[in-house]
């Protein structure tokens, strides 16, 4: 399968990068995304979860935004075609060296203007087997952490079927309590969050 | 900031006081002009035109059509389903501190189609020129500003013409951000050089193009300082026989724009009377077919007066005018007053300095994969280093 690409690295520092791209697929870029960017001229990719999908306003769109019957072609133009980049911000949690998953902050960020590519059920499935990801996650200063983990746990979650989704849910519920021992209100948050809906059913 | 404030504060006292009293000389005014435009509307269409004559080939006054100068009419209804083209342009001149001799032009293009529910079709289309041919005139003198204006006003117009002619099915009004006089045309004097000629001829070429769309085409002026129809009701308040070039000029209305007299007299929504612009260069218009008429539109809610300029097959076609007029208003319902599209091809042509400085680089890049060096200038260098010094604002 091709990769899917969401857009360009506009900004970045070792701690995460900022991603832009035109307009959004309706399934594309979403919260708890997995997502990468090569780095160190391509011997690595960052990988990273996306968190804080914005985007930009200027006088027009705030314009039309007041108006009190915005005319359905004039809302298309503003919608699809006015170059208003969304932006989104990407936390990282590791990277790809060598065919091997590193669970730390890269050497290098990506450069400005690499490409960002959604990560595949299998590279997802692969990179999660190892859950060492996850402190780098609850430390993340300002930003919403709790339920950035629990959604992008949800997520990898589900490149798993039966049985190995229940005991990877469980598994990283484990590594959640033990991380968060002493914050116990977070870990009840995160916690809850983490239920798929077929465990809330039951 | 390199502007002394506190220096230019007096003059802006000055300034300031000036302005108010221009101002409230108008206002005095006002009330005179809307009495001749009520009392000339009346007089015999003949007198009139024998006046104009009289006036001479060179007096910038409005010539009255058919309708009474003072007539408002209001918007028709839009047809449910419409075409707007737009197209606006944008140039890097060439500039010798720059690494290479070159100019550009952009034009931005967009297609609306209102009551399709579709977004628009938008386009920006930009050229490069840069070989002698392009750069310099058969006598070696480096091309103008001004001609570079005029090639990127024939272009805006060959954008229309071309998108125009896939929009046949629909009642379609193209639009223009500035007057449908060529302004070069107009500044060139009685012996127009045969370049301006030539360019002329293109764009006259583009008119036909967009008439034989059957497309509505139309020149927005947004605050306008046009003062032809105030020349005309100088010329009309005096006896044919005290009209001469002298008397002309010493019109007691110098400096009152004709926006706003009909300021006065439009009410939201509505157009005035129409009116053909005496000169020499609208004759050449009028020769090929194309002369242009204008009208004055109270663009909406907020009593902006804008001018619309249009080509007399237009003027003359109940169907082209009425879509004129009726999608015009449409088009400023969002903004307050200008036209969406307007604002859009405006936005999908402009040119920044920073994409300049993009498109510089691009270029010295390209020229030292063949290893070969450009630079900027010394000069245009010390001013990027002092331009990045950090500045204190108000």
């Amino acid at each position: 399968m091709d990769p899917i690409f969401i857009g360009r690295v506009t900004r970045c520092s070792t701690r995460g990068y900022v991603g832009a791209l035109r307009a959004p697929d309706p399934e594309l870029p979403v919260f708890g995304g997995f997502c990468k960017a090569g780095a160190q001229q391509g011997k690595s990719y960052v990988i990273g979860v996306i968190y804080n999908i914005s985007i930009e306003d200027d006088e027009l769109t705030r314009q039309m935004a007041a108006t009190e019957k915005p005319v359905d072609e004039e809302l298309a133009d503003q919608q699809f075609l006015r170059q208003v980049p969304v932006e989104y911000s990407v936390l990282s949690i590791g990277y790809q060296s060598n065919d091997r998953f590193i669970y730390s902050l890269p050497p290098q960020p990506p450069l400005s203007l690499a490409s960002i590519q959604v990560m595949s059920s299998d590279e997802i499935l692969n990179f999660t087997k190892h859950l060492d990801f996850i402190p780098l996650i609850l430390s993340a200063d300002n930003l919403p952490a709790d339920d950035l983990l629990a959604a992008c746990l949800r997520n990898a979650a589900s490149t798993r079927h039966g049985p190995e989704q229940t005991a990877f849910l469980i598994d990283a519920g484990r590594t959640c309590a033990r991380l968060l021992s002493n914050d116990l209100n977070r870990l009840d948050h995160v916690l809850r969050n983490l239920k798929t809906e077929a465990m809330r059913k039951t | 900031m390199s502007l002394d404030l506190p220096q230019l504060l007096p003059q802006v006292n000055k300034m300031g006081q000036s302005v108010v009293h221009r101002l409230s000389k108008f206002n005095q005014v006002l009330p005179q002009i809307l009495t001749n435009l009520n009392a000339f509307s009346t007089i015999d269409t003949d007198l009139i035109h024998n006046k104009i004559q009289r006036a001479g080939e060179n007096w910038p006054g409005a010539i009255p059509t058919d309708d009474p100068i003072n007539n408002s009419f209001p918007a028709p209804k839009p047809p449910n389903k419409f075409n707007i083209i737009a197209a606006d342009g944008s140039q890097i001149r060439p500039d010798r501190h720059a690494p290479a001799r070159y100019y550009l032009i952009n034009i931005g293009g967009i297609h609306i189609q209102y009551g399709s529910g579709e977004p628009p079709y938008t386009i920006t289309d930009g050229r490069i020129f840069y070989e002698d041919e392009h750069l310099y005139d058969e006598k070696g003198i480096e091309i103008s500003a001004s001609i570079i204006n005029a090639l990127r006003d024939v272009s805006e117009l060959e954008m229309l013409a071309q998108i125009g002619e896939k929009c046949r099915e629909l009642p379609s009004l193209s639009l223009l951000d500035n007057g449908l006089l060529l302004w070069l045309a107009a500044q060139s004097g009685e012996q127009p050089s045969r370049q301006i000629g030539r360019i002329l001829q293109r764009y006259l070429q583009q008119l036909s193009r967009i008439q034989s769309s059957n497309m509505a085409v139309a020149g927005f002026i947004d605050r306008p300082r046009h003062a032809n129809v105030i020349a005309l009701l100088h010329l009309c308040s005096l006896a044919s026989e005290e009209i001469s070039e002298e008397v002309l000029q010493l019109s007691p209305y110098i400096g009152i724009p004709d926006q706003l007299l009909f300021g006065q007299i439009l009410d939201p929504g509505h157009r005035s009377a129409l009116f053909i612009q005496n000169s020499r260069l609208n004759r050449d218009f009028k020769k090929a077919k194309h002369e242009v008429y204008f009208f004055y539109l109270n663009t909406g809610d907020k009593n902006q007066i804008a001018r619309i300029e249009v080509p007399q097959w237009v003027a003359n076609s109940p169907d082209l005018l009425n879509v004129t007029h009726s999608a015009l208003i449409e088009q400023c319902k969002l903004t307050g007053g200008y036209p969406y599209a307007l604002v859009r091809a405006h936005e999908l042509a402009v040119v920044t300095n920073a994409d300049r400085q993009t498109l510089d680089t691009m270029i010295q890049t390209t020229v030292m994969e063949h290893g070969w060096m450009l630079q900027h200038s010394l000069k245009s260098e010390t001013k990027r280093w002092t331009g990045k010094r950090r500045q204190h604002t108000l």
